[in-house]
């Protein structure tokens, strides 16, 4: 475990080193800052556009570091050669992409972790700057009874004011101090999207330990897509069947069909972004989703040793 | 031999190596010229030759069906349905500003649906824009029904339902289809059962919604929301006037089908037995029992039974006591001249008294500044209120003038 961890925390630091994740960073945190100017664009349903926006991000950004770090994490360590210099220490091949497995994981979560906490700053900093907030908190009424309207440096003070009051909700929301509405199920929503992340970075090691990054890249995305449409692939079969399997090619068709459905990664169990709705109820624990997360990914990562041990490296 | 004299390029003379740059660039920029001028002078007739079309907004956006997109969008379905919500709000505008059909629009809404049934906002607006705004209800409504299905414990969509079809498609039965939808609806308000109330009411189920405005009542005593409480108390009775007008219609037609004349008072029709026996409510009891049930331990819904009850008295065939204390006036002149069915040959005395209150107090203004101005009453109606006729009189009652007292009353309400 030690030595899994030693490698775990290596790979960390080599995918920290990579250039792409910043920009990968940097790109989802703009696009959740301008979430507030997309939100002016609608005439209803504003809360709603910018949790979306959030959300998505966190998510496609997410994946996109699994598989543009993930796929070339072995291959890199093959091509440069340094893979020589580890397996001639005693380190497990087993070790080895397992720790490689988990490195990419923690840099994906840390990234997920600061894209969160961006995420919930923006929406609270969006809630103080609705007109009305800005109104009751700033503008003052007169000796004759009229409005008096802020000067510059009240709105300026404002703003600053809202911006660090919206990264202190942020933290105290991820340490569970505070929970308002308008945050309900966001967390949850989000760890839930992690450990989607985390199928999807087990097949991107998969891939990676025995194909070059280019076809690695593309199998993983085919398998997110796969997985995604995973509840289609089964209505498909059964519309298949109802229609009567006949046929030799209508039974393949099924056959193939309710294969693929069942092999392939049922993505859609990890989706609840239903419940960042305004009205919804209190996300609870999905017992089943995290089982799924833990036996799916060990298997994927047990298919992938296997293939690794089996591998020349000369 | 003698070796001969090359010169370099850059021992030439500094002026011809510029010349020469300088030739190059200008026959560069004038065959330039000769290639774009052209392209720019057609495109600015192109240009012009849109800009005298009509204006029409064209959505150059082609999108499949709902279905379709939903697997394009692999999982990120919700997002892809506020991409094409934004979208559809760019086009409404756009057709606003220019053509103002927005038929078009409905795949849209639909689409957005179709990704994320749970979009209310959605079915809300798109009916907005397909019904109110481009005078299609029923396209309208049929986003409306869609979000019904999807959404059964929502009861903004049946309240938009309700709302179109009764005033903009006038037809309180399917108004009441939508509003009863919107009633069980967990998290429906409670003015939407005093609407469903109003609607009972208008399509002359006055029992239906006085029983429906008595379960709003005592649901705002039990969450002792006052001011429920305060609008409900004050409906009751509207409901309970317009139902004993009915009754008085209905009691007048009788007597005239069955004598062959117009009866001269409400009086002689009770006394003719013209009056079908009705379920009175007399509603100082009902409040007395609201008010001493809400004394006593448990909820006063579940009383309901109990008080309708005891504020009932069954079988009355009377003229009905006004449940604000005024009366019920009958205009034979207006049984005559106008339709029986929706003649004001009831009159509701509450409604008259305000009326006459209102005529009466702009009418004494003018004799008082006579007074204030000439320092005696007018002699005569005439002479303060020369172009007040006898048919100004609201209920077609007379205007009767004392010139000792100086005072202008009407023979319809002459305790004013």
């Amino acid at each position: 475990m030690k030595k899994t961890l030693a490698i775990a925390v290596n790979t960390f630091k080599e995918a920290v080193r990579n250039r792409i994740l910043y920009i990968l960073l940097v790109f989802a945190l703009i696009i959740m800052a301008s979430s507030g100017i997309v939100g002016e664009l609608t005439i209803s349903a504003r809360d709603r556009i910018i949790k979306d926006l959030g959300i998505a991000s966190i998510n496609f950004f997410g994946l996109l570091i699994a598989i543009f770090v993930g796929i070339g994490l072995v291959y890199n360590e093959l091509d440069k050669k340094t893979i020589y210099t580890i397996v001639t220490k005693p380190i497990d091949r087993h070790q080895f992409l397992i720790g490689k497995y988990m490195g990419l994981l923690l840099t994906i979560y840390i990234n997920v972790l600061i894209m969160s906490f961006f995420f919930l700053a923006v929406i609270y900093y969006q809630s103080y700057m609705e007109s009305d907030t800005i109104t009751k908190a700033l503008w003052k009424v007169g000796p004759q009874g009229s409005w008096v309207p802020p000067s510059g440096m009240e709105y300026l003070m404002y703003y600053l004011k809202s911006i660090a009051m919206s990264v202190l909700k942020s933290l105290a929301t991820f340490t569970g101090l505070y929970s308002p509405e308008v945050s309900r199920n966001i967390l949850k929503v989000i760890f839930y999207g992690c450990l989607e992340l985390g199928i999807i970075t087990g097949f991107a090691i998969l891939y990676s330990s025995f194909s070059t990054p280019t076809l690695s890249a593309i199998f993983t995305v085919l398998s997110f897509i796969i997985g995604r449409m995973n509840a289609d692939i089964i209505i498909f079969a059964d519309r298949i069947k109802s229609k009567g399997l006949l046929t030799q090619g209508a039974r393949i068709k099924y056959g193939f069909s309710w294969l693929a459905a069942h092999v392939t990664p049922n993505l859609w169990l990890f989706n609840k972004r239903n419940a960042i709705m305004e009205d919804a109820e209190v996300l609870k624990l999905d017992g089943y989703a995290i089982c799924y997360f833990v036996l799916y990914t060990s298997a994927i990562l047990f298919l992938a040793v296997h293939i690794f041990r089996r591998r020349n490296f000369k | 031999m003698e070796p001969e004299m090359k010169i370099s390029k850059s021992k030439q003379g500094f002026p011809s190596r510029y010349f020469r740059m300088i030739t190059r660039f200008v026959l560069a920029t004038i065959l330039f010229m000769i290639l774009f001028l052209p392209a720019l002078l057609i495109q600015n007739r192109k240009l012009n030759e849109v800009r005298k079309q009509p204006k029409l907004y064209r959505d150059s956006l082609y999108l499949p069906s709902g279905k379709s997109i939903r697997m394009v969008s692999v999982g990120y379905d919700r997002f892809a349905a506020d991409l094409i919500w934004l979208r559809s709000i760019q086009a409404f505008g756009g057709h606003w500003e220019t053509d103002r059909v927005y038929t078009p629009i409905y795949h849209l809404f639909d689409i957005i649906t179709d990704l994320d049934p749970q979009f209310i906002d959605a079915y809300t607006f798109g009916n907005l824009v397909i019904g109110d705004e481009g005078g299609d209800q029923l396209q309208g409504l049929k986003l409306i029904d869609k979000g019904i299905v999807k959404n059964p414990l929502k009861y903004k969509l049946p309240y938009w339902g309700g709302y179109v079809a009764y005033w903009q498609l006038n037809d309180p039965e399917l108004a009441k289809y939508y509003y009863r939808k919107a009633i069980k609806c967990p998290d429906a308000p409670s003015f939407v059962s005093r609407i469903v109330a109003y609607m009972e009411l208008k399509s002359g189920r006055y029992r239906v919604a006085f029983e429906k405005l008595l379960r709003d009542l005592l649901e705002a005593v039990d969450q002792k929301d006052d001011v429920v409480e305060g609008i409900v108390k004050r409906r009751i009775p509207d409901i309970l006037i317009e139902w004993h007008m009915f009754i008085l219609r209905q009691a007048v037609q009788k007597y005239y089908q069955e004598n062959g004349e117009v009866p001269d008072s409400l009086q002689t029709v009770q006394k003719s037995g013209a009056i079908k026996p009705y379920p009175l409510i007399v509603t100082p009891v009902l409040y007395q029992l609201v008010d001493q049930y809400r004394q006593l331990p448990g909820k006063t819904i579940d009383r309901f039974q109990s008080i309708i009850n005891s504020a009932t008295k069954p079988n009355v065939a009377i003229i009905p006591p006004h449940p604000r204390g005024y009366w019920y006036g009958y205009k034979p002149e207006n049984f005559v001249r106008a339709n029986r069915q929706e003649a004001n040959y009831i009159i509701d005395g509450e409604k008259l008294t305000k009326e006459m209150q209102k005529t009466l107090f702009r009418l004494r203004k003018g004799i008082f500044e006579f007074h204030v101005a000439n320092g005696r009453m007018p002699y005569t109606r005439e002479e303060v209120l020369p172009f007040l006729n006898d048919s100004d009189e609201p209920f077609n009652g007379r205007w009767e003038y004392i010139p000792a007292l100086g005072k202008l009353y009407s023979s319809s309400v002459p305790f004013l």
